[in-house]
């Protein structure tokens, strides 16, 4: 038979790519659940590394303090001056006031100490600063 | 009897790769930490008294005023913590010096035992 072919292939092919789609499956769950999606930040930032266990609990307002100094608060680039004056603001009326600090670790660290300073003028409780885990030696 | 595919599979594989490649891209596995950081305001008096003041410079370390090397630092303190856990150590690095410097010796601190680390402000920064 010529066209009989053809019409018993197709299950084949599937049975064939089956384990292909189990693993595609697998890795998708894998991705999905241990990955966590953020927003990326407009500027490149590594953090300096520590060998602190704290983890950071919900990060809902961040700083960004980028390798040559700049500020970014939520996303945009903000003046040294205006910080504590916009904090202000957006801590008004919160019940946690505590604000993450996200710099860079090759970040002069006097610049991120005046930019601590400003945050605590603005009447934050906690400031955290954000670093990445050590790995394993 | 052999199980017959409803659907095609090749569009639902399409769709399962790009879901993958989306999440592959998209997700961090960064392991983030924090510390928690105070400040001191320098010239004020009250968080200041009874501090030790650790100097951090482009290449050397000062103690209250005083140029030690980093395991000598360490012993002193370290005894220091042992007598009074609740011992204050103020943080001041110089200007030029990374982040990471000061963080790494924030580090060394808290396994030494010092509990209450925090950085001083340069009176001029404000």
């Amino acid at each position: 038979m010529a066209f009989g072919k053809p019409v018993r292939r197709r299950p084949d092919e599937d049975q064939r790519i089956m384990p292909l789609i189990n693993v595609v499956f697998l890795l998708l769950i894998f991705f999905m659940v241990a990955g966590q999606l953020s927003k990326t930040d407009p500027v490149k930032i590594e953090p300096p590394l520590s060998e602190s266990e704290k983890e950071p609990g919900a990060r809902e307002i961040q700083v960004l303090i980028a390798p040559d100094g700049r500020l970014l608060l939520g996303g945009e680039e903000i003046g040294a001056g205006d910080l504590s004056a916009r904090l202000a603001g957006i801590l008004e009326g919160q019940k946690h006031k505590t604000v993450h600090v996200k710099a860079d670790g090759s970040a002069d660290a006097l610049d991120v100490i005046a930019v601590l300073d400003r945050i605590k003028a603005a009447g934050v409780e906690k400031v955290r600063l954000l670093t990445s885990a050590r790995g394993a030696p | 009897m052999r199980r017959r595919a409803i659907i095609s599979m090749t569009p639902l594989i399409d769709v399962v790769f790009i879901l993958l490649v989306f999440f592959m891209l998209a997700s961090s596995f960064m392991d983030w930490r924090t510390i928690e950081l105070g400040v001191a305001r320098a010239g004020g008096s009250g968080a200041m008294k009874g501090a030790m003041l650790v100097e951090l410079r482009g290449d050397e370390l000062r103690l209250s005023g005083r140029t030690v090397s980093e395991t000598d630092l360490m012993r002193t303190l370290s005894a220091r913590f042992e007598k009074d856990p609740a011992q204050k150590v103020l943080l001041k690095p110089e200007a030029g010096v990374p982040l990471q410097r000061a963080i790494d010796l924030i580090d060394r601190l808290a396994a030494a035992g010092g509990r209450d680390v925090s950085f001083v402000s340069a009176p001029e920064a404000r």
